[in-house]
């Protein structure tokens, strides 16, 4: 069986004692696009970042490509809600598009020739090579997007984390990055998606996450996107589960 | 004020060199600073320069005179103390960090005048230097002999502390850029976004050491916030925004001269003011917000 | 009125009284609305104000000081809110320019004026403080303190929902304007009791502290408003035994003091009493966990015996003997099982037994309860159920029971205990 791209056990990741994500197991395959559905504060962009290492996990342990977090950093690549990024920090197109390449550089070596070739191919590949010379806040949202999908892009990782890339995005935008993701699938990167619409989830993704505090399920599309499951994962909270894991993650720890 | 008025002041070797510490230690505290506004740290640069007052009173105490290099050791050693605390008030304490912050540094800074104004009378050292700096006298003050000529020290230590800071941010530019942009992105990159965040104050603190001999503990978060915040105003790209602080740092200390001289009062704060003219210039007329460009777009759009 | 004049000391710990009570009754307003910065920024950005007053006013009126100052804050705060809408700057650069270039003001206007009586508000001078700026003290506290007890309803709402407070048709826009001068007010009395820094302390720490106490406001003020008086005097009262101990330091570190002790000792939720509550805690999961050893071991011979021997305890869990044999001096200690075989073996008491099936109902329940409506795989739920079992009560068991309909085995197969019944248990 091949290595998964991305797996957890046991996941589980609290914020400020209230767990946000309960004993999460789960083995994504490679080369897949994956979407992750669930209502809003079900955990679905706390399970990005506990992937990125950005929130430590209450109990529970990430792997990607069969290695543990530290040492498979480098090959994950992430694209941010648009609401978490500084629209107004002073870096233009084109600088954002060559922070992806800082990976490879380590702490002191500068970005030369090589990265910059990188950045400027991934920039053309989502569009946005006219626009290198403007600061990110004079773009549009759909601009915005495409500039982080570069940013991912340039730094040739293998499993990619995008977190609601299409929010406020033109249909235009949307077409094109649904694109650039099969592209990407078909070359054998597996891309996961926190998507917030129902009716394009069915169409664009081979495989779903349902996720609600817990997983409900995992698995191909089609197998998955039943109404039973759907109601299971929108359909409200368990409330026993919220309230008694509160608890215990509340009193356990002084 | 005819051309005279100008000019005189630069055929004092005093002057001269008072503007030229000025700006070192304008220069030091401006580029560092620069990283803070962007990682919406200015008031953290406000914490330190209050929390380090106690380390570099028992390190004067200890050493009796203000030129040694124990100061900045002690200011470390208080600065980090400070930063203790603080996790310790928020994360064992549970308390909110701005919550923990304040009582903090206040706690340090009172320290830090009790210290000063208890031993003060006992060791040369005025206790308003906290609240004015002491240019004027450093100055001419202690003197070293370089390469022949005589240089004050507080000259030649500013230009070593600017030395360094370049140095520092030369070295880290990308990792600082990475990690202020977008730290959960740093992280993937492999870069250590808590690590960067604790070298970066530690520059702080050691600058806010060097500018505290100048302009005294309060006027020192001026020299870091101010030439950032106008260089933000100004630039597309953080180079820009570098360079335009560091111009804004040189504006700052000639500017003081010229206002100290104009209105008769404390070269500090005279430094600062100058500053703010700077601040309030970018602000009607900075290229990226200037309310000038603003108001020509608002017509613009009226008539088109 | 009476013609009092008190000396320096009495005026020194009068004028810490008042400063106590002020502060720290605002103090709770300024923490809650989250206002502690701004408090910063306007201590700061008062001081050009004070000194022009004190310059302009040769007869250094108290009344004309704080209305200069007044002006000072609010032309500060003003500048503060252009800042943030008009540019790109963030709240905490706006802030940090404001407080520094006015103060730098301040400073300029202090070297080319030499005003006497300015070193009272850059330092604090509360043993040397003049009768009229006592009686100001005086004032603005009853003003502040009357203010509040007049609105505490008012501000109480606003301060912690805006948007129900608009709904209820109070004048929020009007009462933050008063709050802010009842604040910019108290910052400038404060000033020239602990100096133009140290105000912050005044304002926070006894309102974090009293936080710590009380999770009602109205208790909170009040005890944010003892804390203060109580710092302050005490503050004064250290200064003025060590003679030559500036007190405006002193006060900002006696009431920091007090936070910590609150911190430390607090019944509600201080340190001591929650490290204390931590062992307690940890003792009792031991307990437990014990508990649920002996009842496997039982279990596993089919309750037909009633004592456990020691060793197969230690088996049992893969623990060495030693071990085994403390654990079962804890149970026995504690009257959960007696000694039994020349103490070669343990026999649970009613008690013992009773919690002990409690513990494994709760975990077996917990199990089925993961597997059955959450949807976990059987063999990743018993960890889970390790940490949950402690945890759950009477009442979460009767809703999971009935959730689940009154199970009778776990996902493994084994049988769910039911409590107090006399170890017949069904297989």
């Amino acid at each position: 069986m091949t290595t998964p791209a991305l797996e957890t056990h046991d996941l589980s990741v609290s914020y400020r004692h209230q767990p946000v994500l309960y004993g999460v197991d789960v083995a994504v395959p490679p080369g897949k696009l994956v979407g992750i559905l669930g209502p809003n504060g079900a955990g679905k962009s706390t399970m990005l970042k506990a992937v990125m290492g950005v929130v430590k996990p209450a109990a529970g342990w990430v792997k990607i490509f069969g290695d543990p977090l530290e040492k498979s950093l480098r090959r994950v690549g992430y694209v941010p809600q648009r609401e978490s990024v500084d629209w107004d920090f002073p870096v233009t197109v084109e600088d954002v598009a060559l922070m992806g390449t800082y990976g490879s550089l380590g702490w002191f070596r500068r970005p030369g020739k090589e990265q910059k070739a990188k950045a400027h191919a991934a920039l053309e590949k989502v569009g946005m090579l006219p626009y290198a010379d403007r600061q990110i806040g004079e773009l549009s949202g759909g601009q915005q997007q495409r500039v982080f999908l570069a940013r991912a892009l340039a730094q040739e990782a293998d499993l990619y984390l995008m977190d609601e890339p299409f929010a406020g995005v033109d249909a235009a935008t949307e077409r094109a990055i649904v694109e650039l993701l099969r592209e990407m699938r078909d070359r054998g990167k597996t891309v996961l998606v926190v998507h917030h619409d129902l009716h394009t989830a069915e169409r664009y993704f081979d495989m779903l996450m349902l996720l609600n505090l817990r997983l409900v399920a995992f698995g191909e599309t089609e197998k998955v996107f039943t109404p039973e499951l759907l109601d299971k994962t929108y359909g409200g909270r368990l409330t026993l589960l919220s309230e008694i894991a509160t608890r215990a993650a509340r009193e356990s720890k002084p | 004020m005819n051309l005279e008025w100008w000019i005189a002041p630069w055929r004092s070797e005093a002057n001269v060199w008072l503007v030229v510490s000025a700006f070192f230690v304008a220069l030091a505290c401006a580029l560092p600073g620069v990283f803070l506004i962007l990682r919406r740290m200015a008031l953290a640069g406000d914490a330190i320069s209050h929390s380090v007052l106690p380390g570099i009173v028992v390190a004067f105490l200890f050493t009796g005179s203000l030129d040694s290099p124990w100061l900045v050791a002690g200011a470390a050693a208080s600065g980090l103390l400070a930063m203790l605390v603080i996790e310790g008030l928020h994360r064992g304490a549970g308390l909110r960090e701005d919550a923990a912050i304040g009582i903090a540094f206040t706690a340090f800074f009172a320290l830090g005048v009790l210290l000063l104004r208890n031993y003060a009378g006992k060791v040369d050292l005025d206790p308003d230097c906290v609240l004015f700096g002491s240019l004027e006298t450093a100055v001419h003050g202690e003197q070293w002999i370089v390469g022949g000529y005589e240089i004050p020290r507080v000259a030649a230590s500013g230009a070593l502390t600017v030395a360094g800071v370049i140095a520092f941010l030369t070295l880290g530019f990308p990792t600082l850029l990475i990690s202020s942009f977008d730290p959960g992105h740093a992280r993937t990159a492999g870069f250590r976004p808590g690590l960067i965040n604790v070298l970066l104050m530690a520059l702080v603190a050691v600058v806010v050491v060097v500018a505290f001999q100048a302009v005294g503990a309060i006027l020192a978060v001026a020299l870091l916030i101010l030439p950032g915040a106008t260089g933000l105003l100004c630039a597309k790209r953080v180079r820009g925004v570098l360079a335009m602080a560091s111009i804004h740092a040189a504006f700052s200390s000639v500017g003081g001269l010229y206002l100290a001289m104009a209105l008769n009062c404390n070269v500090a704060a005279a430094i600062v003011l100058a500053g703010a003219v700077g601040f309030v210039a970018a602000w009607l007329f900075g290229p990226m917000d200037g309310i000038w460009r603003w108001k020509k777009k608002r017509l613009g759009k009226i008539t088109s | 009125m009476i013609a009092w004049i008190p000396s320096a000391a009495e005026s020194a710990f009068l004028a810490a009284l008042l400063l106590g009570l002020c502060c720290g009754t605002l103090g709770a307003f300024v923490v809650v609305r989250r206002m502690a910065l701004t408090g910063d920024m306007l201590s700061h950005a008062v001081l050009p104000g004070i000194v022009a007053g004190i310059v302009w006013n040769t007869s250094r009126d108290p009344l004309l000081v704080l209305g200069t100052a007044l002006l000072a804050g609010m032309a500060g705060t003003g500048v503060m809110h252009a800042i943030q809408r008009t540019t790109r700057l963030k709240p905490d650069a706006a802030l940090g320019i404001v407080l520094s270039v006015f103060f730098a003001a301040g400073i300029a206007l202090i070297s080319m004026k030499q005003p006497s009586g300015v070193q009272a508000y850059l330092y604090g001078q509360v043993a040397a403080i003049d009768p009229r700026d006592l009686a100001m003290l005086g004032g603005v506290t009853a003003v502040v303190i009357g203010t509040i007890t007049l609105l505490f309803r008012v501000l109480h709402v606003s301060s912690f929902d805006e948007g129900f407070a608009r709904l209820l048709g109070y004048p929020v826009v009007w009462i933050e304007r008063l709050f802010f001068f009842l604040l910019a007010a108290a910052i400038v009395v404060a000033m020239q009791a602990v100096g133009v820094v140290l105000v912050s302390a005044m304002l926070i720490a006894p309102a974090a502290a009293a936080r710590r106490l009380t999770r009602k406001f109205g208790l909170m003020v009040l005890f944010s408003c003892l804390l203060g008086a109580v710092g302050a005097l005490t503050g004064v009262g250290i200064s003025g035994v060590k003679a030559g101990l500036p007190t405006g330091p002193m006060i900002a570190l006696a009431v920091t003091g007090v936070f910590f002790l609150v911190t430390l000792a607090s019944p509600y939720d201080g340190l001591i009493v929650k490290g204390w509550k931590h062992r307690a805690m940890r003792r009792r999961i031991e307990r437990e966990n014990a508990l649920k050893a002996v009842f496997h071991v039982l279990e596993r011979d089919g309750f037909r015996h009633d004592a456990v021997p020691v060793f197969e305890l230690a088996r049992h869990s893969g623990s060495t003997l030693p071990a085994a044999e403390k654990r079962a001096r804890g149970l026995i200690g504690r009257g959960d099982a007696m000694w039994t075989g020349g103490r070669s073996g343990v026999l649970l008491t009613t008690e013992g037994r009773r919690r002990a099936e409690e513990i494994v109902r709760n975990h077996r329940l917990w199990e089925r309860y993961l597997t059955e409506r959450a949807a976990y795989a059987p063999d990743h739920v018993h960890d889970d159920a390790e940490r949950v079992e402690h945890w759950i009560d009477e009442d979460k068991v009767r809703r999971l029971e009935e959730a689940l309909d009154f199970p009778e085995k776990d996902p493994h197969g084994k049988a769910i205990p039911v409590v107090g019944r006399d170890g017949k248990e069904g297989a």
